[in-house]
């Protein structure tokens, strides 16, 4: 095979068997690698209904065709699992330097089953494998797990491994590659935790084969050039001030979620702005394998009490630690996300969270003695504080590393959690951008932005923007989104890139250049209509899954906070999200029962009968 | 209040009516003084175009322009006070 390598690592950890399966040519061309190959795996081995934390949940670590390639952004890998936080899939997404290395290693992914009776972790390197022990490592921070495993491997190799709050059953536990680079979301850093499978090691030197190396050196010079003449006198907002650059746009158009969504803009806004953190705190910036726009930032911060070195903050770690607790102080902010990444957990949900946990305190169902401190919106201090807290599980942290939605449930007010399917929502306010409302509801995680994110189309100018607080024609956009999305993620490409740079630029988005990628890389042969078809496909295998697991129409929901209560400021001001409308024109699209469910010859037609 | 040469024709009446201009991120670039927000006194005929045409933004230069924090086109007619923002489409999240 090319671009695939064809070989599948399964790793039994409660044999410790370690075996190499070859990949099904027909499911890596239908599902084409990455998230659709984890949703194949999934429906096919495991059971939806089974525990999350039990060693009957496997994990799959999958790269894509065109991961470990010299395709734009040919960086990614996405880990799947059935979530604890969720109870439906994950599909947690990293870039960094460790999938490609993982994919040159010689496998497109790794499957774990079981659990390991004490710590270990998997080394991989050229082809070979093997479990080591882990017990010296339990316990220690991401940052000091990666020194230690690259000091006792190799000195190429590459990290993918859980910190404390993984092995102390944090429910949004990520796993962190490259040690600033993180599969975030769902707790899929939990259910290694609950394997006791402390890391990944990867150490591998094999070029990934390619059916057509001329034509594929050819397209990706093209799109090479391409971005090169785009960005040569406007360089990617996001190279000079990162994600974190949204915060002006969101404020503007009054969806920056603020106060535990309360408010859609914040007075403080400026100190928490991409443009500051570059001036205040930026070191440089920092690109993923093959990135030619290099988003990340480097950062430093020197303020007493939050003195630190690490990447980020992204915007959404800005939006749920910054404007959604009212913390106004970018110091506090920066070195919380650095704590999230030494402990490895989300910084969405853990922000989220903490907001979720202020508001309980400011209307009196959490008390000072409850809490161990005070809470009072705005407390930079105390947000860092319960970080710590929260990965150890002490004290309030116990409760905070439940989740927004549990902690919101045991004081009798789950109302106040911002979630769907339990996840916490990342930093766009669907009252004041429709679409978003419609993509956190039906995206297979619970609220997530990367799943089709309509934020591009109805804030950020990618194509184009279109009205943000019409519902109507949203669902067809939605769907479109989130088939292009899948295919991205199976590629093994960056959604930041491939969305303007690998595709028509056009509202009805179609994968053009990503097809010509793909097909110089693996001589699949795929017709547009074929590659376009795989996002549905996976789209809908995650879905079958979801059904499966027991969810249905009623877990595609937003807080009445988003449908009920109007947004009290800012440009979106008076607006609800209108869900129910648009989830009726989606079920109808898709092809999905009343309910949601697939109909029977939609399913057909995918062949996922 | 910054006034430049091409508006001095409105001055008479157009001194007590302002708009404001924020610009972001690769569109600083057209900040006149480094100040990345520019005030411009208005008049009844004033469009985001020529707003662009003053601070030399040129058709190449992508931009999102939100008036009020709503989507624009260039041939939005503005109003006293208006608040303008000027920022690059971009991907991200």
């Amino acid at each position: 095979m090319y671009g695939w390598r064809g070989k599948l690592l399964r790793v039994n950890l409660s044999t410790e068997e370690i075996i190499v399966d070859p990949l099904d040519p027909k499911a890596a061309k239908d599902y084409i690698g990455g998230r659709g190959l984890g949703i194949y795996l999934l429906n096919k081995e495991l059971d939806p209904c089974c525990d999350p934390l039990s060693p009957e949940n496997m994990l799959v670590m999958a790269t894509g065709p065109l991961t470990g390639t010299k395709a734009p952004t040919g960086a990614r890998y996405m880990v799947m699992t059935k979530s604890p936080l969720t109870g439906a899939i994950t599909c947690s997404n990293s870039g960094g330097k460790f999938p490609a290395a993982f994919k040159h290693t010689g496998f497109d992914a790794v499957i774990f089953t079981g659990k390991a009776d004490r710590p270990v972790y998997l080394f991989i390197e050229n082809d070979k494998a093997q479990l080591k022990p882990a017990d010296h490592l339990w316990g220690k921070t991401t940052n000091e797990t990666t020194d230690i495993l690259v000091a006792e491997t190799h000195k190429k190799a590459n990290v993918a491994c859980i910190g404390p709050a993984g092995e102390n059953g944090v429910l949004f536990a990520s796993i962190m590659n490259d040690k600033d680079r993180a599969a975030g979301r769902s707790g899929v850093g939990t259910v290694m935790g609950a394997k006791n499978l402390k890391a990944v090691v990867v150490n591998g030197n094999q070029k990934v084969p390619l059916a057509d190396e001329e034509k594929f050196k050819a397209v990706t010079k093209k799109f090479g050039d391409a971005f090169r003449k785009e960005t040569k006198d406007n360089p990617p907002a996001l190279r000079l001030h990162g994600t974190a650059v949204t915060v002006m746009a969101t404020q503007n158009y009054g969806v920056l979620p603020t106060k535990n969504w309360q408010q859609g803009t914040f007075d403080n806004w400026e100190k928490i702005h991409g443009e500051t953190l570059t001036e205040k705190y930026l070191v440089s910036n920092s690109a993923c394998y093959s990135c030619p726009i290099g988003c990340g930032r480097k950062t430093k911060v020197e303020e007493p009490g939050f003195e630190g070195e690490g990447e980020g903050p992204e915007y959404e770690t800005i939006y749920a630690m910054g404007s959604n607790c009212m913390v106004d102080n970018l110091a506090a902010v920066t070195k919380a996300n650095y704590l999230c990444n030494e402990y490895g957990m989300d910084t969405i949900t853990m922000g989220a969270t903490i907001a979720c946990a202020m508001e309980l305190y400011d209307i009196g169902c959490l008390t000072k003695e409850q809490v161990g401190r005070t809470l009072e919106w705005g407390d930079a201090r105390a947000l860092v504080e319960l970080i710590k807290l929260t990965a150890f599980k002490q004290g309030f942290g116990e409760l905070l590393a439940l989740g927004s939605y549990r902690l919101a449930e045991k004081f009798k007010r789950p109302e106040l959690s911002m979630v769907s399917k339990k996840q916490e929502f990342p930093g766009y306010d669907p009252r004041g951008s429709q679409g978003m409302g419609l993509a956190y509801a039906t995206s297979p995680i619970g609220g997530s932005h990367m799943r089709g994110d309509p934020a591009y189309f109805e804030l950020l100018g990618v194509p184009t923007v279109i009205d943000r607080l019409e519902w109507k024609g949203k669902a067809n956009l939605v769907k479109l989104w989130q088939d292009f999305f899948c295919i991205i993620d199976a590629a093994g490409l960056c959604v930041f890139y491939s969305v303007r740079n690998l595709g028509n630029l056009e509202l009805e988005i179609l994968p053009t250049g990503i097809l010509e990628l793909i097909n110089a890389a693996t001589g699949a042969d795929y017709t547009l209509e074929e590659l376009t078809q795989a996002g549905e496909r996976i789209s809908t295998a995650e879905r079958q899954f979801l059904v499966k697991a027991g969810f249905s129409r009623k877990d595609d929901s937003l807080p009445s906070r988003m449908t009920n209560d109007p947004l009290p400021d800012g440009a979106s001001k008076g607006s609800v999200c209108h869900l129910e409308e648009m989830l009726d024109d989606y079920y109808a699209l898709r092809s999905w029962s009343n309910d949601g469910i697939p109909s029977p010859e939609k399913l057909a037609e995918l062949g996922l009968d | 209040m910054t006034v430049f040469p091409a508006l001095k024709s409105w001055q008479n009446w157009a001194l007590t009516d302002t708009i404001t201009i924020n610009l972001f991120s690769t569109l600083r670039r057209y900040a006149r003084g480094g100040k990345t927000q520019v005030t411009l006194a208005w008049h009844p005929a004033m469009e985001i175009q020529e707003v662009l045409n003053l601070l030399e933004i040129p058709e190449t230069a992508e931009r999102v322009i939100l008036v009020n924090g709503h989507y624009s086109g260039p041939d939005k007619k503005l109003s006293p006070n208006d608040i303008i923002t000027l920022f690059p489409p971009m991907t991200g999240g």
